[in-house]
């Protein structure tokens, strides 16, 4: 067992036991205060509704006093005669009744009750009904007639609609004007009965949540529940409600247990299945406000504090051991791996490390390290004839054997020192890439020797340009133990490939020079057996730090600059970039997808309308593909039809592009519409890579489509290239009846003359003609000029890229022949092209 | 009941007109009555010949009136402008004067059907002007037009929101049992609470409860509102700003008014009141006064002094066929007008 692993066997498990029950005293403290929060969230919600319920109680008794002492309704009440109070009166007070409840609308009626309960006046909502005018029945009209106090307030169930309601009732007591009574008696003429709707009230009780599941509600003075969060307890019982009133309504300091607050009393009370403990508080004389708590939110509350304090007890344990461990590891157990390091190092024959020894420590562990030196002293000086007689072994495995340069393995190593040489002074160094640009032909043509031969050569001309560049240094051979001493490398990693290795470079403009220096001395001529040959070379050159961080990286971005400079230009150099990263990575990518995506079923077409600019109708649609890659989703053509073409799949592509096509408008014809023509895009690469008549004729034979119906596309570019045969082919389509259109008109600056003799039917003019040409007298004139003449050589006319009424316009104006565009219709998939040309169908049918 | 927006200058002068004669006179009449309702020129008139001074007090509306008149029993009024179902009312608890025909002679050029039109009117009051109440719409807006109040209590869809109701409860609720072809004068609670609830149901259709408004501002003018239920005074008062204003008295009947003059029984001047009234009735000057107020007189004598245009105008004068079912609004027993009260109150207040 390792003596990290023992130390900590003796000092967790104290930490551990101390921590916890340091953790048992808290949770203890925390459960006490959040039972103790929930309590008090109660205590305040209670005392916030008792509060509403005493405003608008106040308030409405307030008002009822207001209302009843009304001038007008005391000369209403006085007026015994009922034809001079409904006929003369009663519309105003009605009115004053209606700008009474405009200003408090919870009063949901106002009555005016006459002495023996007959209802004189009322106003209430159109939507509640009026059960009878004799409230003297009704139990809030007796208590109120036999209440001594002018005014009598009470939660009741209105007789009308079966609401819970305040009603508050005003006598409405006016003095005497009969002689026979005494001068200061006054007696009965009516009362003032204001009901409040609680509706706001109740809602917002039964709104309230207490803890996580606890809530409210409200009972009458019976225990039947008048509010309740699930609508259909309202109308039930509470049970044991009368204990608890009982208990509400003793002094709370008299009331026994731990669960009692305020001034009401827990009690624990089956509700609802499941065991609840409630508290129940007087809101008025026949109303009471229940809270209720599952008995459950209190376990989990204790269970919610146990998890977290347990969690932040664990998480404090982990903090205060690892910081243990690092103490440790400073004064102990580093000092041992140390030596530990050194032993092994002395064991591999590294004779320096004791030299890190600092001899000052005074501890067990300084008399160790003494130790160690003087076995290390010893042990050296046996080592280095070893050594010797080492190296010469290694310099056969890491040189080349033709050209006697550095091999891959060799050279790997010296950019490796180099790499680490650049990090300690912040250096950089550059990586050259190198490649013969004919060598394989002079290979082939002259055989292998020659080949060598030109290899030795062009191995001694690259060490002569170290030479020619730096003065101060010579044509030196490799020296295996002196690596990075030298600031320029030359290496072959095989065939025609070598590596340059800069290093201390200055600026780029130090490679600049190098790579220039090498191509001028490589394209010098050879003369080799009596022949002459002249040849060059592709330099990609990768910098370290800039563009990669390891070895593998800097001969990966070296290559493949030098890759991208062999594609375009040859016998010229270039440093990496990002792009070219990118360009490498994407061009791979498409490739090996483009493989599986006709297997996969990924490519499918979208048809763009083509409409006769005469009469707006549909004339055909032009076929456009897309690719629906799994990952990258939808993919455009641009970023796959290039690598397509350069890979040769443009063939099995164009030829599903026909296929499927033609597949479409036999559909379309099958559905009764009738598709005038589509139009199909054909790149060059596919004449050299089949037969395109067959494959055509094929189609249109596979599918029944009458050779007009198809036309075929080529890009103006394409065209202008043609070689004969492709101009063959073009023309054997022609005979044949299908369609050629020259595409993107104008981008490939053919001139107008060209026309004349191309095999087309049919000239779409690029978009970039159409855009805004209302704006531009040039592109106007151009245009224009386009369009007739291709009038007059017989030569459809199509204008790409139709996206304004002007651009529109222009064009029907100067005669061109068929318009498309977003104007008319974005590319669409088939089923909804095959709705938008039913929509257009009568003209379908007609340009067909 | 009738709203007069268009002499509103005129009122002011006779109005100047009054305090000038007041310095002359001691002998003071006070007549409360609508704004407007009496030619000034008249009134000068009535001033110069009895040395006596006419002061009007307005009031406007019945319920203003009545209110005040519940309060004062008439005390402070020598003449009171009354709707024909509330003479009763008022004769009933003696709030005013039951009239000597002797000294009042001219009432024999008064038409006697609009004196016996309700209850106590022929002993107690003398008929001023009378008119109808009809559905007014804009022919333009909508062609289809109204035969019917029930067309207008259970309209086309397209007039939602396009109507414009009276305000008054019994008149509210006669359209509505016009509409049933019930009487107007119903005194059944089910029949009463019946045509509430299809006017509850005719709300939404409602733009207001209220009059137009009688000058180019009105609903009716500017096209917000379709039709209404209207006087056929007021009726040709908007003809004047708008065209395309149709009227009529529809199938079921209108509703026909009647505003009488009555003497309070309070009054210190009891005698010079009479001398007005029967120097109203004077047929020259009966039909100087319908002329200027342009509504319907019951003085059958002053016909021969009015002007072409005034008595051929169709609205002011229907035929006996236009008025065939038209009822006056009689006064109900005191327990159906609560009935009225509420649930006019109730619909109208958007309670």
């Amino acid at each position: 067992m390792k003596l990290q692993r023992k130390l900590f066997l003796a000092i967790v498990p104290a930490l551990i036991a101390a921590m916890l029950s340091l953790a048992w005293v808290e949770y203890a403290e925390l459960r006490e205060n959040s039972e103790s929060e929930l309590v008090q969230q109660i205590d305040l919600l209670e005392n916030q509704i008792l509060n509403q319920i005493n405003a608008v109680v106040d308030t409405a008794i307030a008002n009822a006093r207001l209302f009843a002492s009304s001038n007008f309704i005391r000369r209403y009440v006085r007026n015994s005669d009922e034809g001079v109070r409904y006929e003369l009166m009663q519309p105003a007070l009605l009115r004053q009744f209606v700008s009474y409840r405009r200003s408090y609308p919870v009063y949901n009626e106002i009555q005016l009750l006459m002495p023996d309960g007959y209802e004189d006046t009322r106003l209430a909502d159109i939507s509640k009904g009026n059960l009878t005018d004799e409230e003297a029945q009704g139990d809030f009209f007796k208590s109120m007639q036999a209440s001594a106090d002018e005014q009598y307030v009470a939660f009741v169930t209105d007789m009308d609609d079966r609401r819970e309601v305040f009603k508050v009732g005003h006598r409405i007591m006016l003095d005497n004007v009969n002689e026979a009574w005494s001068e200061n008696s006054s007696s009965l003429f009516g009362y003032l009965v204001v009901t409040i709707d609680i509706g706001n009230i109740k809602s917002f009780v039964t709104r309230q949540t207490i803890g996580k599941s606890g809530y409210m509600y409200l009972t009458d003075g019976s225990g039947r529940i008048v509010s309740h969060p699930t609508p259909s307890m309202i109308g039930s019982s509470v049970n044991g409600f009368e204990e608890s009133i009982a208990f509400s309504q003793e002094d709370a300091n008299k009331a026994a247990g731990d669960k009692q607050i305020g001034n009401g009393i827990w009690l624990i009370a089956p509700e609802r299945n499941e065991v609840n403990m409630t508290h129940t508080m007087r809101l008025h004389d026949n109303l009471f406000l229940v809270s209720s708590l599952p008995e459950s939110e209190f376990v989990s509350l204790s269970s919610e504090l146990a998890i977290s304090t347990a969690a932040i007890t664990l998480v404090l344990i982990a903090f205060i051991t690892f910081f243990l461990w690092v103490i440790m590891r400073a004064l102990v157990l580093m000092p041992i791996a140390a030596l530990q390091r050194t032993a092994i190092a002395i064991g591999n024959g590294r004779f320096d490390e004791t030299a890190n020894f600092t001899h000052k420590r005074s501890d067990e562990i300084g008399e160790l390290e003494s130790a160690f030196f003087n076995m290390n002293t010893k042990l050296s000086a046996s080592m280095q004839d070893l050594q010797q007689s080492h190296s010469q072994i290694e310099q056969l495995a890491y040189l080349d054997s033709l050209t006697k340069l550095p091999n891959r393995r060799c050279i790997s190593n010296i950019l490796k020192e180099a790499i680490g040489e650049c990090d300690r002074k912040g250096t950089s160094l550059a990586v050259m890439f190198l490649d013969l640009d004919e060598f394989k032909r002079i290979n082939d043509l002259l055989g292998h020797e020659t080949g060598d031969e030109l290899l030795q050569e062009v191995a001694a001309r690259l060490l002569r340009c170290d030479a020619l560049c730096d003065v101060s240094g010579g044509v030196s051979q490799y020296q295996p133990t002196d690596l990075t001493s030298k600031h320029y490398h030359v290496a072959r990693l095989g065939g025609d490939e070598f590596v340059i290795l800069v290093l201390g470079l200055r600026d780029t403009s130090h490679a600049i020079h190098i790579a220039k220096k090498v191509i001028n001395s490589l394209t010098e001529p050879v003369s080799l057996r009596n022949q002459h040959f002249t040849i060059g070379c592709s330099i990609g050159i990768a910098l370290y730090p800039e563009h990669a961080q390891d070895i593998e990286g800097l001969f990966k971005c070296s290559d493949m600059a030098m890759y991208d400079v062999k594609r375009n230009n040859k016998n010229t150099y270039r440093f990496f970039d990002e792009k070219i990263r990118v360009q490498a990575q994407a061009t791979v990518r498409v490739e090996r997808d483009l493989h599986h995506a006709l297997e996969r079923d990924e490519f499918f077409l979208v048809y763009q309308p083509q409409v006769c600019a005469k009469t707006s109708l549909t004339v055909g649609a032009e076929a456009l593909i897309r690719w629906q890659h799994p990952d990258r989703g939808l993919v455009s053509p641009d970023a796959f039809i290039e690598v397509a073409e350069a890979t040769g799949l443009i063939g099995p592509i164009g030829e599903w592009v026909i296929n499927s096509a033609c597949a479409q408008w036999r559909q379309w014809k099958d559905n009764d519409l009738q598709p005038a023509r589509i139009s199909v895009n054909i790149s060059p690469r596919q004449f050299s890579l089949y037969n395109i008549v067959e494959v055509v004729g094929n189609a249109l034979d596979a599918y029944n489509v009458p050779a007009h119906c198809l036309e075929i596309e080529i890009t103006e570019s394409c065209m202008m290239e043609a070689t004969e045969e492709v101009t063959g082919a073009l023309q054997s389509l022609r005979a044949n009846g299908v369609r050629v259109a020259m595409d993107d008109f104008g981008t490939g600056y053919s001139s107008l003359s060209v026309l004349t003799t191309l095999p087309i039917d049919t000239l779409k003019i690029d978009r970039t003609f159409v855009t805004n040409v209302s704006n531009s007298s040039n592109k106007a004139y151009v245009l224009s000029a386009v369009l007739s003449l291709a009038n007059d050589l017989g030569l459809e006319t199509v204008a790409e890229g139709v996206e304004t009424d002007q651009e529109k316009k222009f064009l029907i104006d100067k005669g061109c022949d068929i318009l498309q565009g977003y104007l008319l219709s974005k590319p669409l998939p088939a089923e909804e092209a095959g709705q938008w040309m039913k929509r257009h169908e009568d003209g379908l049918s007609r340009a067909a | 009941m009738q709203s007069r927006l268009l002499f509103r200058l005129l009122l002011l002068s006779s109005m100047l007109v009054s305090e000038a004669a007041a310095a002359a006179s001691q002998r003071a009449l006070e007549i409360y009555t609508w704004s407007d309702y009496i030619d000034p020129e008249i009134v000068l008139e009535f001033e110069t010949e009895f040395s006596a001074q006419l002061k009007q007090t307005y009031f406007e509306s019945d319920e203003e009136r009545d209110r005040e008149l519940a309060g004062s029993a008439g005390t402070g009024y020598d003449l009171i402008m009354v709707s024909g179902q509330q003479v009763s009312n008022y004769a009933k608890r003696k709030w005013i004067l039951p009239l000597d025909h002797k000294l009042v002679p001219n009432l024999d050029h008064v038409s006697s059907k609009w004196r016996n039109a309700f209850d106590a009117t022929r002993t107690h009051s003398v008929p001023y002007f009378w008119g109808t109440m009809g559905i007014a719409w804009r022919s333009d807006l909508y062609p289809d037009g109204f035969d019917s109040w029930k067309q207008l209590i259970e309209p086309a869809p397209q007039l939602s929101g396009k109507i414009i109701m009276s305000r008054d409860g019994r008149e509210l609720l006669s359209f509505a049992l016009k509409a049933e072809g019930l009487s107007v004068n119903t005194s059944k609670k089910a029949q009463l609470s019946r045509a509430g609830k299809r006017l509850a149901a005719q709300k939404p259709f409602v733009k207001r409860y209220g009059i137009p408004a009688l000058d180019e501002t009105s609903e009716l003018a500017t096209g917000d509102a379709w039709a209404a239920a209207m006087y056929n005074g007021d009726v040709l008062m908007l003809q004047g700003h708008t065209e395309n204003i149709e009227f009529r008295l529809p199938d079921e009947g209108g509703i026909i008014w009647v505003d009488y003059l009555v003497v309070a029984n309070s009054s210190a001047r009891k005698e010079l009141a009479l001398e007005f009234l029967d120097f109203l009735n004077r047929p020259e000057v009966a039909a100087r006064n319908a002329e200027y107020v342009y509504y319907s007189t019951p003085n059958t004598s002053a016909l021969q002094y009015v002007s072409d245009d005034y008595q051929r105008n169709p609205i002011i004068h229907p035929t006996e066929l236009d008025l065939n079912g038209s009822e006056v609004l009689k006064s109900l027993s005191p327990r159906s007008q609560k009935i009225v009260n509420t649930v006019i109150t109730q619909l109208v207040e958007e309670l």
